[in-house]
């Protein structure tokens, strides 16, 4: 059965290239603002701690909201669920075939053309070169990006792009679809259109995992929402609840 | 295809750097069209494409031949199959040696986008550096032709040479990876060194004829491997010597290897 299961899980990253050299163990962050994850510093290195302590359970027919401010740890907490980064403490256990569509260009060979990709992409999910050509024409129709299929990948827009990587991302079957923010960059018309495909997967026994700043797009499309701030959860509930209270905090923090 | 549900923590990270190396075994199909790909990039809109591996390899040993023929002294073999056999090996261990110094940071793209096998690049890599020798070998056919060089039965010592060639280099990426996606002096490190040691290895010259550099030569692994392929073709046989270090060499590197990727496969995407 299609499952999603973190406990207690902590990612910690090692910065290079930071000017900051501190001898002393200190644990800080971004000077009361709600920026980043917390930065500790250990024998002249820094880490930044930017998952601690998640617990979440999702089975099938969830379908999760993260919010947070820039750096908060939405971005990691997807990629530490498909299994990108491991965790540092805790673990993560995952049943299902699993879909994702993170920032621009990622899991893309931008210089090859949108077909080629197609075709990787294919091959990436456990196809033969021949299912992966047949995949083809349900991803382009789907995408509607037409003889731009045929350029490379560095020649279109963000929100191109972002077609593509949806349709690619949805066209395996993924039990488990993660997705970053990013869906944002595509046209009102494509966003009911991929809003419409993410519920189809959800509906038969999927999970949905979807990160954004636009609140209304966790809203309409999420049961649950987690919001996170400095790698912690903050809090945890029906969507609507959450997204309205992370709103006030944003205003609130906007006047002062 | 059957799904199995995955496990992660910490502890688990030693298997799972293991299995990696396995997984990315089975997708074979995904690594070979990687390769091609960065191929078809490289020769993009080039009419004769990939033909031109041939071409410029040719042009060296014709080169190469007419100017270093001075060095070879008398030989019981023909000088420019010797050089063209030696360059050829050179050229693929040389790719090896640099693309695995940027085999992780170059696929930073695909590593923090997807999650699949790390060793996928390596295998990419491989093939990549594989098919590039396989067009330059043409010349080395031709000039067996067009010199009348018959292969004995003994050339066929150059198979298995082969095979452990491709073996070692997949565990030199591996580590040569790793190691220079955390230490970032390691690639500029290994190009500086790669360029010295071509003129320390028995390509342009033949070591009977070097007197005390003919001497030391064997120290270096490259001159090893190149003569369990070499000597073979040219002369039917080959020194054991050769083979007992590269076996050695090979073995030992590639136990360091899978240890030093066993302990840093998870971290890897936190380097790039």
């Amino acid at each position: 059965m299609t499952h999603l299961k973190l406990q207690d899980v902590s990612v910690a990253y090692p910065v290079f290239g930071s000017s900051r050299t501190t001898e002393t163990e200190v644990t800080e962050t971004a000077a009361n603002k709600p920026i980043g994850g917390s930065i500790r510093a250990r024998g002249g290195k820094n880490f930044v701690v930017a998952l601690e302590k998640i617990t979440l359970s999702l089975s099938a027919g969830s379908r999760l909201g993260i919010v947070g401010h820039n750096g908060a740890g939405k971005s990691t907490l997807l990629r530490t669920m498909a299994g990108i980064y491991s965790p540092t403490a805790g673990s993560v256990s995952v049943e299902g075939r699993v879909g994702t569509m993170f920032s621009t260009g990622l899991g893309m060979q931008a210089n090859a053309t949108g077909r080629e990709n197609i075709t990787l992409s294919g091959l990436l999910n456990g196809l033969t070169r021949k299912q992966a050509v047949e995949k083809y024409e349900g991803i382009a129709e789907f995408c509607e990006l037409g003889s731009y299929l045929d350029f490379p990948v560095n020649t279109y827009s963000r929100g191109m792009a972002m077609r593509l990587s949806f349709a690619m991302a949805t066209a395996f079957n993924p039990d488990v679809l993660l997705l970053d923010e990013w869906l944002g960059a595509g046209d009102q018309a494509f966003r009911k259109k991929a809003e419409a495909r993410m519920q189809e997967l959800v509906a038969a026994a999927g999970i949905l995992v979807l990160a954004s700043h636009r609140l209304p797009l966790i809203r309409n499309n999420c049961d649950d929402c987690l919001w996170l701030e400095h790698g912690t959860v903050k809090m945890f509930g029906p969507a609507h609840e959450v997204v309205a209270e992370f709103r006030d905090s944003t205003k609130s923090g906007d006047a002062s | 295809m059957p799904i199995q549900a995955r496990v992660l923590t910490g502890e688990h990270e030693k298997q799972q750097a293991l299995s990696d190396l396995w997984k990315g075994v089975t997708q074979w199909r995904i690594w070979t069209a990687l390769a091609m790909e960065d191929l078809r990039r490289r020769y993009h809109r080039a009419a004769i494409g990939l033909l031109w591996v041939t071409l410029s390899f040719c042009a060296f040993i014709v080169v190469k031949a007419l100017v270093f023929n001075r060095f070879a002294g008398s030989l019981e073999f023909s000088f420019a199959i010797y050089l063209a056999l030696g360059f050829l090996l050179w050229q693929f261990m040389n790719g090896v040696v640099t693309d695995g110094a940027d085999v992780f940071v170059s696929a930073s793209n695909w590593i923090k986008g997807v999650p699949m096998p790390l060793s996928t690049f390596v295998y990419q890599s491989i093939v990549r550096n594989l098919v590039v020798a396989g067009y330059s070998s043409l010349v080395i056919g031709m000039l067996l032709l067009y010199e009348g060089h018959a292969l004995s039965w003994g050339a066929l010592l150059a198979l298995p040479a082969l095979v452990v060639l491709v073996f070692t280099s997949i565990w030199v990426e591996l580590l040569l990876g790793v190691v220079s996606a955390r230490y970032r002096d390691v690639k500029h490190l290994i190009q500086t060194i790669m360029r010295i040691l071509f003129f320390l290895t028995p390509v342009l010259w033949v070591p009977s004829v070097m007197g005390r550099l003919g001497e030391y030569t064997y120290w270096n692994p490259f001159a090893n491997f190149i003569e369990i392929v070499r000597m073979p073709l040219l002369t039917g046989s080959v020194d054991s010597f050769h083979w007992i270090y590269v076996c050695l060499f090979s073995v030992l590197g590639a136990v360091v290897s899978v240890i030093v990727f066993m302990f840093s496969r998870h971290r890897i995407v936190y380097w790039i």
